[in-house]
């Protein structure tokens, strides 16, 4: 009997065998090494143009940039943008092994498919989770390094938050473990949508499209899509940056958080309960 | 020519009068001024609290200098939104009182103080464009003043004294400062999950900032170079 640790590894294995796997990581690295050379040249110029308005009314004092606040901007930017790369993945997982054919042989092991499914959907939590601490890696440590501590300032679209340099480092390890929960809703979504499909085009695709369709329905202020958005998964999975809130909205992560994990839940029993029951032979 | 004596003397009085009438806003101006005149320089501990509608900041505390005529520095660590004026600035105005024509506008209340209004015009092109002030005839200090200047617009400060009131250091001064509309397009932010606000705070056009100072260290100096140092 093959352990799950086993077929985990197997898995692991041949995910970390396709370039694709290192898109995303080359892609991460590329943007934040972008923006931290543009906000190290012109980072002053950007926050004088986005806080004029206020600069007429007062003296700022401080808002220079830092670490902590580069770390934020980076993580505004590419958590919008990474849930594209975890689906570009994990969208590939099942069916890229239809279309190949070699789920047949997989499946003739002495191994529940339940089981095989559980260790590829593992395989690529690993991926999403790598993915996240690359993320940290690079734009936490190293803005600090190259940056220095200091305030986070952040701008939402109608205020101004300011949080001490002293109390933002649990705020981002806990936006890091949210924006991993986040990026798990899409990596089990775009899996789920793999168990179903024949090749892997379709379950990136779509899995691509419905996230930046429902994106954009997040974006605008009209009152149809207002009745809609607290029931799409992208609203909850920007819940990372109520950490940044001054006061911090508990509810809301918590609302957020279970409407997360439910959706994993949902996402990865659908993906059993059909893989199940798939016909592979046709 | 006796009975026309009475008639004579009301003239001289009303005359009298009129001309002390005219003298009084300077001589207040004057008494406020050299109140004040009597600190060479100030060290204090400085509390500042935050209540902006547009920004959410927690409470800070520094250091204040001040070092006449005008050197004035707030040391704070982090990010910080300060009123744009120095608030002792006027008084390197009202040291020469050929430099400003003083108007007087009456009496009003503050608080339970009966203050003199006077209005402070420069005569020189200067960043000051008019000034009012709010004065307490008993310490001769300034309860509360509305500056207009050229580089920071108008702004409101109303101080409060107690065991400083002798230098005519305020323990406590709150200004009031008008606010410009802060809107950020969702996608700049990208706050996408945001509570739309109360519709109090959307609606207020001014925000508070509250000095709070303490352990006043006055004419002890201190080097000049708190002026210079970087934060």
């Amino acid at each position: 009997m093959i352990s799950l640790f086993s077929l985990v590894k197997l898995e692991s294995y041949k995910y970390w065998s396709k370039p694709r796997t290192y898109i995303g990581f080359i892609a991460i690295t590329v943007i934040v090494v972008l923006i931290q050379i543009a906000l190290y040249a012109d980072g002053k110029a950007y926050w004088d143009f986005l806080t004029q308005s206020l600069s007429q009314s007062f003296e700022i004092r401080g808002l220079d940039f830092n670490g902590n606040m580069v770390c934020f901007i980076l993580l505004q930017t590419l958590i919008v943008q990474m849930p594209l790369m975890v689906a570009l993945v994990s969208g590939d997982v099942v069916s890229g092994e239809v279309q190949t054919g070699t789920i047949r042989s997989l499946l003739t092991k002495p191994v529940s498919r339940t089981k095989i499914l559980l260790s590829k959907l593992i395989a690529t939590e690993i991926y999403t989770l790598l993915l996240i601490v690359w993320l940290g890696i690079l734009a936490w440590f190293v803005s600090l390094m190259l940056f220095g501590r200091g305030d986070v300032v952040v701008l939402k679209s109608d205020q101004l938050v300011v949080i001490r340099s002293a109390d933002s480092a649990w705020r981002f390890l806990s936006a890091f473990f949210v924006a991993f929960l986040s990026l798990s809703v899409i990596n089990c979504f775009a899996f789920m949508l793999s168990c179903f499909a024949e090749n892997s085009v379709t379950p990136i695709v779509v899995s691509m499209s419905v996230v930046i369709l429902f994106t954009i329905i997040g974006t605008f202020d009209i009152p149809l899509f207002d009745a809609i958005k607290p029931f799409l998964f992208t609203t909850h999975t920007i819940v990372w940056r109520n950490f940044f809130d001054n006061p911090i909205d508990k509810h809301l992560i918590w609302t957020s958080s279970v409407f997360l994990l439910a959706h994993i839940i949902l996402f990865s029993g659908v993906s059993i309960y059909h893989f199940n029951r798939k016909d592979f032979l046709q | 020519m006796i009975r026309k004596l009475p008639l004579f003397f009301s003239f001289i009085l009303l005359f009298a009068m009129h001309n002390a009438t005219a003298q009084l806003p300077g001589a207040m101006l004057k008494a406020a001024y050299n109140k004040f005149a009597t600190v060479k320089n100030f060290k204090g501990h400085l509390n500042v609290d935050f209540d902006i509608p547009t920004i959410s900041i927690e409470k800070m505390s520094g250091t204040v200098y001040y070092k006449w005529p005008d050197k004035f520095r707030v040391k704070l660590t982090g990010v910080a939104f300060l009123p744009r004026q120095n608030p002792f600035f006027l008084f390197n105005l009202l040291k020469d009182s050929t430099a400003y024509v003083a108007v007087t506008n009456g009496k009003e209340t503050i608080g339970n103080i009966n203050c003199n209004v006077v209005t402070v015009l420069p005569q020189q092109d200067q960043d000051l464009v008019v000034a009012k002030l709010w004065l307490d005839p008993g310490s001769n200090c300034v309860i509360r003043s509305q500056t207009t200047t050229k580089s920071s617009g108008t702004a409101l400060a109303d101080y409060t004294y107690a065991a400083y009131q002798r230098y005519a250091l305020p323990d406590k001064i709150v200004f009031t400062v008008d606010l410009n509309k802060f809107k950020l397009p969702k996608m700049v932010s990208a706050d996408l999950n945001t509570k739309k606000k109360a519709s109090s705070d959307i609606k207020r056009t001014t925000g508070t900032i509250t000095f709070l100072f303490s352990n006043y260290e006055v004419n002890k100096g201190f080097p000049e170079s708190v002026f210079t140092e970087k934060e």
